[in-house]
């Protein structure tokens, strides 16, 4: 059992695809644009409780200022 | 490659073009580098991150379709064709992977990508300070996996449309790179708005000056360097221009990406010259202003490089340094016209400059084949409508069609409060606590 489509370098010349699982491409394909899609809605979400938790701490313009340095 | 040479020839490309990948990369950390000195302290931490991400996330979109838009639109498609066969492109094609029947194509892409990357990062500048990070990725993955993707499908490829019907003429991407990129930045920080403070009531405009201009200094260098990359990435190393349309016999040669000949010696010359004269002129217009004399040297670079494979070194730094004047007053005539808040100077640097640059390019370059596959030449209107094109049609309008949509659904711009607060306003809360925890413990042991 082999997860390549090549067992051995004998025929080198035969040799083209070296990855493993081949037929699984297209799968692995939806699987990841979908990972995109929700990483970005997740970072979306993400950032507005960010913004939410600076809002409700009351930080003015000044805030910043004893902080830097 | 069955035998030594037919084996050379394909590792040294693909070596060729893995080298400028690495290359540049550096333009992508001195960008990085670069923001974060002009940004305020208050929001170095997201400035970072907002650029720095756009890297995976077009990338994975590059991956997933910008690669078959190059492959697939030369033709519009329907301006001068249909849509070609692109499936070895795909991204489910055998050969985007380890595949020992091809070796060029990963390095290609990436280059490519790379060039997805400075689009997108131009834009990321010109926004810094008040844009959500959210949506510029989403703005990222429209211009560096799509717009961008397109205008090289059309102008900056062989058989490209505006190529073979408009002589559109643009070797190292001042239009098809910056001029994309800085229409692109005007529409989102014109929908976006300047940052508070950055005009006063009477519509005069304050100076908000960078925070470290030393880290601006090392950013543009890093840039300067990565640009080298850009350059000879722009090239085909090695190419039978002879077999193929000069006349029969063998005749090898590194070409511009239209399979013109040029030489990499010659471009280097070129490349050197026309950044002196935008750093000559930069340094005189801007008084020694080290943030405007670096920006106009890479302006003059820009405004030169349509023409860069075929000026002499003099008309490169001719232009150059004409180009890096009209950038400068350019600048602040539109932020003071018309309140453009551009943080960098990004829509003047790669926007104008790449476009003023293709103007001129047209009377320079008036009557010389544009392609070997055709009857098109260099033209002065060829070079203006392909400049719009690139600046407005790609770059413009699309951004601000979807800078609207993101701002109507309230996605666009950080809200008011942690404007003023600052984007790391909780980061710099969270260190000052760990700092004053640590040091308690420090004191106690």
């Amino acid at each position: 059992m082999a997860t390549t489509p090549y067992t051995s370098y004998e025929s080198l010349g035969d040799i083209s695809v070296l990855y493993p699982f081949p037929g699984s491409v297209t799968l692995l394909c939806l699987l990841c644009i979908a990972f995109w899609i929700v990483w970005q809605i997740m970072q979306i979400g993400a950032e507005n409780k960010h913004y939410d938790e600076i809002k409700s701490k009351g930080h003015n313009v000044s805030s910043a200022d004893k902080y830097s340095s | 490659m069955d035998n030594e040479l037919s084996a050379l020839n394909v590792i040294f490309t693909e070596a060729y073009y893995w080298i400028t990948v690495v290359m540049m990369f550096l333009i992508h950390v001195g960008f990085c580098v670069y923001e974060v000195g002009v940004s305020r302290y208050k929001n170095h931490q997201h400035t970072l991150m907002k650029n720095t991400m756009l890297i995976p996330i077009v990338t994975i979109t590059f991956y997933f379709f910008g690669w078959w838009i190059y492959f697939a639109f030369p033709n519009g498609p329907f301006i001068n064709g249909g849509l070609e066969d692109a499936s070895f492109a795909s991204p489910i094609a055998e050969v985007m992977a380890p595949n020992m029947s091809d070796h060029i194509m990963g390095v290609f892409w990436a280059a490519f990508l790379l060039f997805s990357w400075t689009a997108a990062s131009i834009v990321s500048g010109a926004t810094i300070e008040r844009i959500r990070t959210g949506a510029f990725l989403i703005l990222a993955t429209v211009i560096g996996s799509v717009t961008w993707i397109i205008d090289a499908a059309w102008g900056w490829h062989y058989g490209g449309w505006m190529v073979m019907l408009l002589g559109y003429h643009d070797a190292y991407a001042s239009g098809v790179i910056h001029g994309i990129a800085g229409g692109f930045a005007l529409a989102v920080i014109m929908v976006l708005g300047p940052r508070i403070g950055k005009f006063n009531a009477d519509g005069s405009a304050n100076n908000i000056s960078p925070r470290n201009p030393w880290m601006i200094t090392i950013g543009l260098f890093l840039i300067y360097t990565g640009f080298w990359g850009f350059y000879a990435a722009c090239n085909v190393p090695i190419y039978n221009a002879g077999a193929d349309y000069g006349g029969g016999a063998d005749l090898f040669t590194a070409t511009n990406i239209y399979l013109q000949p040029t030489t990499l010696s010659g471009i280097t010359i070129n490349f050197l010259m026309s950044l002196s004269g935008g750093l000559m002129v930069g340094y005189m217009v801007s008084k020694g202003d080290a943030f405007w004399t670096y920006s106009l040297g890479l302006a003059g670079i820009i405004g030169a490089s349509c023409g860069n494979d075929v000026y002499h070194p003099y008309q490169a730094m001719i232009i150059g340094g004409i180009v890096a004047w009209c950038v400068y007053k350019l600048h602040y005539w539109v932020e003071n016209k018309f309140k453009i808040d551009d943080a960098v100077g990004a829509v003047a640097v790669h926007g104008y400059a790449g476009s003023i640059g293709l103007l001129i390019s047209g009377f320079v370059l008036w009557g010389m084949p544009a392609t070997p596959y055709g009857d098109a030449v260099v033209t002065p209107w060829g070079q203006a409508i392909g400049a719009f094109i690139m600046f407005f049609v790609l770059g413009f309008v699309p951004a601000w069609i979807v800078s609207k949509i993101l701002d109507g659904m309230g996605l666009l711009r950080i809200p008011r409060e942690v404007e003023l607060a600052g984007l790391d306003i909780l980061e710099m809360e969270a260190k000052a606590a760990d700092d004053a925890q640590f040091q308690k413990a420090e004191r106690s042991a």
